[in-house]
């Protein structure tokens, strides 16, 4: 008997050692739930914040490729939509904390169109929202891009469009971004400031003519010396609960889908242009960007010899009624504005919201 | 196939375990039957520790004790059955099931440490509800969740109150390992992992 007691006595003591999580409550009238939408054998992690009572979703699409949409709640941006409207933040396949082991060739844009379109479809069906944006950022713009014109039918489920440093064209911007940066470097080099390492800058891009996955992350630091990532250093980070991902996932899946990823079974980063598809774009369409974007510059980059233009070419081309067709740049912001100027990005992105809701 | 070669792997490590240790090497049985919390680490920004519990019972293969007169310390191997889980919120919950191989040195004080590496089966269950999207439309599921190995290392520093006192048959250890999960993404997905556990030691004479 005594030696059950004893088994008794440090089972329970063991269980009681806490190790918590912690949960946010989201507040009266405002909610806060996690999902999983199973589609195509994986389960893609899916987060509904917002006003409860709202009828409106705004579908937040992450950039990358191999990011996180999670990491937007911390932007004042994307969050301050949350006070009107239901946010849904969700992962793609093989990204953020999406969890599982898909084959290489499932990730294609043509495979996570199909998951937007299940996400989409979750928004309308199971969240039941009646009016849905669609946003995407950075990779995301060009995977949304990608959804709305590959099957213009689609767009029949959505109210409006926002893109925001979007990648529709990622050779042409990518090639705009390396110019960006050699005349940074330039620029740099003739006030004397780190010559040396500009210099080698400079060497890295004689050698490295085309940005692709296998060189992406050097050009992004030269990229970040030049805040050509981030312009406005004060930005202000809100704190979000965040499920208990598993951290080294989340770091590496951006390499894996960046290196995995095709269109048309070849590298997005060679050969996914969607310019001359956007004329199948007829929603309502708010483009944002930032002034100091050097990732994926909003106009064209002295030096360039694609002369790639990124916002000013998506508004010449899409095919949305003028009239429907709004921009917005933000000059205190580079690839990051819905965290960089974070205020203005969300009243300016209700404004557009509430004339097409 | 994948599934199937890990059912014959556990399947072999619990044969292996029922054939060594009926060649124990003294002349008493001892069956250590081990508790433990565990604290699953995320070494983020914070740091997360997400709580989970590992059992696991102790047949011992070899003991090559060192005897300086009265004074007995033990050098011990152990083949470890082990079942566990923890729980990351709204993430996922892992059910674990597999075989450790342990070095364990017991001192005279009723000291010990152990070096423990081991494998087995990890099944990955989502924690939120899940919808399945088929045919346009959608059905939520139950215990959807995902099949990976699992490969695991740990090092335990404890006391054994049975070491000097067979009527006490208790002891404790904390330490910490890491395991990795295979595959996602098709990589490894490490978890540096905290451990503090009960320990009841069972002593049978051999007939």
């Amino acid at each position: 008997m005594k030696k059950i007691q004893y088994i008794l006595v440090f089972i329970l003591a063991i269980a009681i050692i806490p190790a918590c999580s912690k949960y946010e409550d989201p507040g009266p009238g405002m909610m806060d739930k996690m999902y999983h939408v199973k589609t195509d054998g994986i389960a893609l992690p899916v987060r509904v914040a917002g006003n409860e009572n709202s009828d409106v979703a705004l579908i937040m699409t992450h950039g990358g490729p191999g990011g996180s949409s999670q990491t937007f709640r911390f932007t004042e941006g994307i969050r301050g939509m949350e006070e009107d409207y239901k946010v849904i933040y969700w992962d793609q396949r093989a990204s953020g904390m999406t969890q599982g082991n898909p084959p290489k060739s499932e990730i294609t844009i043509e495979q996570y169109a199909e998951d937007l379109d299940a996400i989409v479809e979750f928004t309308r069906q199971v969240v039941g929202a009646k009016k849905i944006f669609l946003l995407g950022h950075s990779w995301g713009g060009g995977l949304t891009a990608f959804y709305l014109t590959q099957d213009p039918s689609r767009q029949q489920k959505l109210s409006g469009y926002v893109i925001v440093c979007g990648a529709y064209n990622v050779p042409g911007g990518l090639s705009a971004s390396r110019q960006w940066i050699l005349n940074g470097a330039a620029a740099s080099i003739a006030r004397n400031k780190d010559v040396g390492y500009w210099q080698k800058a400079i060497e890295f891009y004689k050698t490295n003519t085309a940005i692709t996955a296998d060189n992406f992350i050097e050009h992004a630091t030269y990229l970040g010396k030049l805040n050509g990532g981030i312009y406005n250093k004060k930005l202000t980070k809100l704190k979000s609960y965040i499920p208990a991902i598993e951290i080294s996932a989340f770091l590496s899946n951006p390499l894996f889908v960046g290196h995995n990823i095709t269109y048309k079974g070849k590298s997005v980063y060679t050969d996914l242009d969607l310019t001359n598809e956007l004329y199948k774009i007829k929603l309502p369409s708010f483009v944002m960007w930032g002034t100091h974007d050097g990732l994926l510059p909003a106009h064209k980059i002295p030096g360039d010899t694609k002369g790639t233009a990124l916002a000013d070419d998506f508004i010449a081309k899409v095919g949305t009624d003028s009239k429907d067709v709004y921009y917005m740049e933000y000059t205190n912001s580079a690839h990051e504005p819905m965290a960089e100027e974070g205020i203005k990005f969300a009243k300016d992105l209700k404004l557009f919201m509430n004339k097409y809701k | 196939m994948k599934f199937q070669l890990i059912l014959a792997v556990l399947l072999i490590s619990f044969l292996r375990i029922s054939t060594t240790e009926v060649s124990a090497q003294d002349n008493q049985r001892k069956i250590p039957i081990q508790v433990s919390a565990i604290s699953d680490l995320d070494l983020g920004d914070p740091i997360s520790f997400s709580p989970g519990m590992m059992l696991d019972v102790g047949l011992r293969i070899m003991n090559k004790p060192k005897i300086n007169g009265s004074r007995i310390r033990e050098r011990e191997f152990y083949v470890k059955p082990f079942l566990g889980f923890y729980k990351r919120e709204d993430y996922h919950t892992a059910l674990m099931l597999g075989t450790d191989l342990t070095y364990r040195a017991t001192y005279p004080s009723g000291i010990f440490w152990d070096a423990n590496a081991g494998a087995g089966y990890m099944h990955l269950f989502y924690n939120t509800p899940v919808y399945k999207y088929e045919n346009g439309t959608f059905t939520q599921k139950k215990f959807q969740g995902y099949a990976n190995v699992v490969i695991k290392g740990a090092i335990n520093l404890g006391f054994d109150l049975s070491k000097n006192n067979e009527k006490l048959p208790l002891g404790f250890f904390v330490g910490g390992g890491m395991f990795f999960r295979y595959p996602n993404n098709h990589s490894f997905v490490m978890h540096p992992y905290l451990q503090l556990g009960a320990m009841y030691t069972i002593r049978k004479d051999k007939k």
